[in-house]
């Protein structure tokens, strides 16, 4: 008997709250057509630092990384920019390289090719400097050479 | 294991140096893998990168084509045969080599680099493709 008394209030319980409820979810259908997509909240010191923290963080890489990569392989550091509009270049410069050795490494075998590995440590460095800047001017920063950017080719 | 290294290391490096013992530097006992001449145009190379860092004024290309030129000098007397030289001659004259014409090539280039901005255009050499010709 009293196990029927209880379910009997816990059953006038859940329609009132069902009718409490109603309404304010037939609003907030008929305002936000999403009901699932939470609403817009003021921003606040909380919020903005927790989506900072959800959100990946940009890192804006140092242009010293750029210049190691194109030191090792000329022109290869232009592929680290965030502008993807170079990277034709930068295998460009580094084909021109990578020709350039192979040629050398061909004539070493005629006697002349020794002297074509004079200047080979200059087209590193001039790439290395190069991508240096590049990456320098994308970040708003100072070049230490080449004030303006550039291409080898126009397209 | 180190002396495996060195062997590979030595003989890489033989493919575009002569690696005369008696021009190159020897450290406790142990040849090192380039000569006097290649390792001072490799350190005046790395001089002048950092010189470049260093944000001073660089010299024109041809004041920097005139200072390299000794080493062409040196080594065409020795192939003539008017002197023999000495090592601290060729590292001298290699290490100027390096230095300033790594220098002059860079000044060349932004040298180039301005005058295409200045003549509205972004790269440095013309264009490959072929321009239409008017008709």
């Amino acid at each position: 008997m009293e196990n029927d008394k209880e379910k009997k209030v816990t059953r006038k319980a859940k329609k009132q709250t069902q009718r409490k409820t109603r309404p304010t979810r037939a609003r907030q259908t008929s305002e936000d057509p999403s009901p699932r997509t939470p609403p817009p909240l003021p921003p606040s010191g909380a919020t903005a630092a927790t989506e900072a923290a959800t959100e990946p963080a940009k890192i804006a890489l140092h242009p010293a990384v750029s210049l190691i990569v194109s030191l090792l392989a000329p022109g290869l550091g232009l592929l680290l920019l965030e502008r993807k509009d170079r990277v034709k270049d930068a295998f460009l410069i580094f084909g021109l390289w990578f020709a350039y050795v192979s040629l050398s490494f061909f004539l070493t075998f005629f006697v002349i090719g020794v002297c074509c590995w004079l200047p080979l440590p200059l087209l590193n460095v001039a790439a290395g400097i190069h991508s240096f800047d590049e990456m320098t001017l994308e970040q708003g920063g100072r070049p230490v050479l080449f004030q303006t950017s550039f291409r080898i080719f126009q397209e | 294991m180190t002396a495996s290294l060195y062997s590979l290391l030595f003989d890489s490096l033989g493919v575009f140096c002569h690696q005369m013992p008696e021009r190159s530097w020897i450290f406790f006992g142990v040849q090192a893998p380039l000569c006097i001449r290649c390792s001072a145009i490799l350190l005046g190379s790395l001089a002048a990168a950092f010189y470049v860092f260093s944000r001073y004024p660089l010299p024109s290309p041809r004041l920097s084509a005139i200072l390299a030129s000794p080493l062409l000098l040196d080594v065409a007397a020795q192939v003539v045969g008017l002197h023999n030289g000495s090592n601290g001659l060729r590292f001298a004259t290699g290490f100027s080599f390096g230095f300033f014409f790594l220098i002059g090539f860079l000044k060349w280039l932004a040298g180039r680099a301005e005058l295409a901005r200045s003549k509205g255009r972004r790269s440095i050499l013309p264009s490959l493709a072929k321009t239409a010709s008017p008709s």
